[in-house]
């Protein structure tokens, strides 16, 4: 009998112990869970929760702001950053006080936070900075910490981009995002951030200095990779023609990086035209179309990063009667170019695009926030190049939208029409 | 100002335009003094003819050159004479250029200088969007509101420089900075769409005799001034202005007035030139005015006129227009690296000013009027009549 109670006690034990392991077990489980968690974004993602952030964003989310989901970093972190930055995109946001902000430049976001975020802008004269700024915006207001929102803009001034930037930081800007125009004219300031523990994260305008060493991150694109693809489209395409590259600035550093990989992957039997520059102006890219298309009859394909200028390459066709029977690859989706080829109804006319990555700058904020949440942050994120195709008759033109606006841009169409009115 | 009737006509100078050639000659003025014998016709004749050829020689060498640049053009790059090109392509975009220089030229003729041209070129072209609001039936009243205000900055520069004497360089410099800051917020409140209406986009597309009307336009506008200039009394008077303002003054020219004139007449330019621009491009964009700040000022001094001021030749301004469109073209299409292509413009330019034809007068000026070379141009009956009226 004793025998017998004693067993019963045993196993009763034997249970609670196996119970409590397995409990023990799968609560480790979760609490690592996403290092080898089933995300839908694949193996490595951080958790949710870790460093204060979601990282499981809707995939049509993703794909608005970067065309696809196949455009992520590759590497864990990178794309962790990118998701949360997504995710965040997501939440609604005081959209009377974002207009505030936008308008006056600068404002407190009522949270009492203690963070100060300044956003040193190297030009703000197009829509498509516009479009950014209030971007950083609608993402620094999904943070009770920050407290404080300051916007400065150079205008391309390379003494007032230094100044600015120093300026936010007397101001109190202790979390800070920018597009470097001004290069690395800008790496003692941002250098000296640095030294103060403020987080500097820049995107789309290019590396400064060493990232990840000199200041937080940059977020960019593989060049290389979109000139490669680039180059796919024009073999399949173009096959038999030529192709003619369009590029910015004189000596600029972003242009080379494509043309170099898109020249090395043409098939044989396309013909290079050549290449010129447009300061990444309408007028610039209608002078070089027309050069091309005078001495180039068999001209099939024309690659150029920016839509926007694109539409001067299609003026050049429309002012000489010509129908651009010909293939577009670029990178940027500026409203314009749908619009125009819309406009321009002409069923030969085929083009390929990207994003005009107005969210890498909600990616930056994200990325200086997880900085200071603990996170080590990778010094360059990188969005692959995934480009669709834009078909006839409407090429996706949006009439509600500024005719130099992202498609792809965050922002909701009310808070547009009140940015742009008409 | 002087008591002296000296300011009036018959008392000692008088302007007079010669007749002929290009657009907007003008005859040596003379003040003299009652003291100093009265010219005789010979004299008069022989003067005549050496300003002719004085004043004639300036502009010339801008008509050889853009013929050597044809020439060049279809043997090393004909592609960039085809129809494509041509038609197409140079001859709108030398029209950019050529309308805003016409109105620098009125402002070199003064001994100023405009850089003012792209501010008022970007907001004219922003105003014509934002006051149309994209429809057909306010394009003209949008056109005539946009030029006016044209004119109104054309004034405000014209007083600072005519009236308070400022310098013209800073003067035009800081308006066009205004212009452009003024700009950046006005298109920040204008329509979604920010295109000009269809009419005026579909009118850029145009073409008569198989060349774009925006050109006719252009040579349209050339005939006028160059007619104005050169034949009314007014044009006549503001060649005298150009020509020696002291003189002018002193005839009983109002010359501030035509100084002001001139930077009202230069904003009117480059507000006709934004629009334009705002036609061709349907989209205008803020660095619309960017490549028109120094190309007009290049094509004026190409064409023959002094910095320091004086005479200039509308017709030859707009000759050096197209021929500054028509080399940026040729490299273009002959595929020269960007980095070339700024070397051989700039050098073209650097040339085309040594050999200018305002350097030309200056080494002519001193030979024809050698005793010997004077006379060889004496017509000899005019010669013996004026011996017998002396």
């Amino acid at each position: 009998m004793e025998h017998r109670k004693l067993s019963r006690l045993v196993r009763r034990w034997h249970v609670v112990a196996v119970s409590a392991v397995v409990t023990g077990l799968v609560v480790l489980a979760s609490a690592t869970a996403g290092s080898t968690a089933t995300s839908p974004y694949g193996a490595g993602v951080f958790p949710n929760g870790k460093y204060g952030e979601n990282y499981n964003p809707k995939p049509a989310t993703v794909a608005k702001a970067i065309v696809s989901v196949k455009a992520l970093p590759s590497d864990p972190v990178g794309k962790s950053i990118v998701l949360a930055a997504m995710k965040r995109a997501e939440q609604k946001v005081d959209l009377d006080l974002a207009f505030k902000c936008w308008k006056q430049g600068s404002c407190d976001t009522g949270t009492g936070g203690k963070y100060v975020l300044g956003d040193a802008d190297g030009f703000c004269g197009n829509v498509w900075r516009k479009v950014t700024e209030m971007e950083v915006i609608l993402q620094a207001l999904t943070y009770k910490q920050i407290g404080k929102i300051i916007y400065t803009c150079a205008n391309l001034d390379t003494q007032k981009a230094i100044s600015d930037f120093r300026g936010l930081i007397s101001q109190g800007a202790n979390v800070m995002v920018g597009y470097a125009d001004a290069g690395n004219a800008l790496l003692p300031a941002v250098r000296d951030a640095t030294k103060r523990g403020i987080p500097f994260s820049t995107y789309v305008g290019g590396t400064i200095g060493t990232p990840g060493k000199d200041y937080t991150t940059v977020l960019t694109q593989d060049l290389c990779g979109l000139g490669k693809q680039f180059a796919a489209i024009v073999n399949k395409y173009a096959a038999g023609g030529s192709v003619a590259f369009l590029g910015g600035t004189p000596g600029n550093t972003l242009t080379p990086q494509w043309q170099k990989c898109e020249k090395a992957a043409l098939a044989k039997n396309v013909k290079y035209a050549g290449e010129a520059d447009t300061s990444w102006t309408r007028e610039g890219a209608l002078k070089a179309t027309s050069a091309f298309i005078s001495k180039n009859p068999d001209l099939k394909a024309i690659s150029f990063e920016y839509a926007d200028g694109f539409v001067g390459a299609l003026q050049a066709y429309e002012a000489a009667h010509k129908p651009p029977n010909i293939v577009y690859t670029g990178s940027t989706d500026e409203n314009s170019v749908f619009c125009e080829a819309k406009k321009i109804g002409n069923k030969g006319f085929r083009m390929w695009s990207g994003s005009g990555f107005n969210s890498q700058a909600r990616m930056a904020v994200t990325a200086s926030m997880m900085q200071l949440a603990g996170a080590k942050v990778p010094g360059v994120i990188t969005i692959q190049p995934v480009l669709v195709e834009s078909k006839y008759p409407s090429y996706g033109c949006r009439p509600d939208l500024p005719i130099e606006a992202s498609p792809r841009a965050a922002v909701p169409i009310s808070l547009f029409k009140r940015m742009f009115p008409g | 100002m002087p008591a002296l009737a000296s300011r009036r006509r018959g008392c000692g100078g008088v302007a007079r335009a010669a007749a002929g050639g290009s657009g907007g000659r003008v005859a040596v003025l003379s003040t003299g003094s009652v003291a100093q014998p009265i010219a005789t016709r010979g004299q008069r004749a022989r003067s005549s003819l050496i300003t002719s050829v004085l004043v004639g020689s300036r502009f010339i060498p801008i008509w050889l050159a853009t013929g050597l640049l044809f020439a060049i053009c279809a043997i090393i790059a004909p592609e960039t004479l085809s129809g494509l090109s041509f038609s197409s392509a140079i001859l709108p975009l030398a029209t950019f250029v050529a309308v805003p220089a016409l109105g620098q030229a009125l402002v070199v003729m003064t001994g100023g200088i405009d850089l003012s041209t792209p501010g008022v070129i970007v907001l004219t072209a922003h105003l014509l969007v934002g006051l149309s609001g994209g429809r057909n039936d306010r394009l003209a009243p949008a056109i005539f509101e946009a030029l006016g205000v044209a004119a109104l900055v054309g004034l405000f520069s014209g007083f600072l420089v005519a009236v308070l004497r400022f310098n013209p360089l800073i003067v035009t410099l800081a308006v066009g900075q205004i212009l452009l800051g003024r700009t950046l917020i006005y298109r920040g409140t204008i329509a979604n769409e920010s295109g000009v209406p269809p009419a005026l986009g579909d009118f850029s597309t145009k073409q008569t005799l198989g060349v774009s009307d925006i050109f006719w336009i252009g040579v349209l506008l050339t005939i006028v001034a160059a007619f104005l200039l050169r034949s009314s009394r007014i044009g006549r008077r503001f060649q005298a202005v150009g020509a020696n303002p002291q003189s002018a003054w002193i005839a009983g020219i109002p010359v501030v007035r035509f100084t002001i004139s001139a930077y009202l007449a230069s904003a009117i330019f480059s507000g006709a030139a934004g629009i334009l621009l705002a036609a061709f491009f349907r989209y205008p964009q803020i660095d619309l005015g960017n490549p028109y700040l120094l190309a007009p000022i290049a094509a004026v001094v190409l064409a023959g006129a002094s910095l320091r001021g004086g005479v200039a030749s509308l017709t030859s301004t707009w000759v050096a227009a197209f021929a500054l469109t028509l080399l940026n073209q040729m490299l273009q299409v002959l595929g020269l690296s960007t980095a070339l292509q700024f070397i051989v413009f700039g050098a073209a330019i650097l040339i085309g000013t040594v050999i200018s034809g305002d350097r030309l007068a200056a080494i002519l000026g001193p030979v024809l009027q050698r005793p010997g070379v004077a006379a060889a141009f004496a017509d000899p009956e005019l010669a013996e009549e004026g011996e017998r009226d002396a």
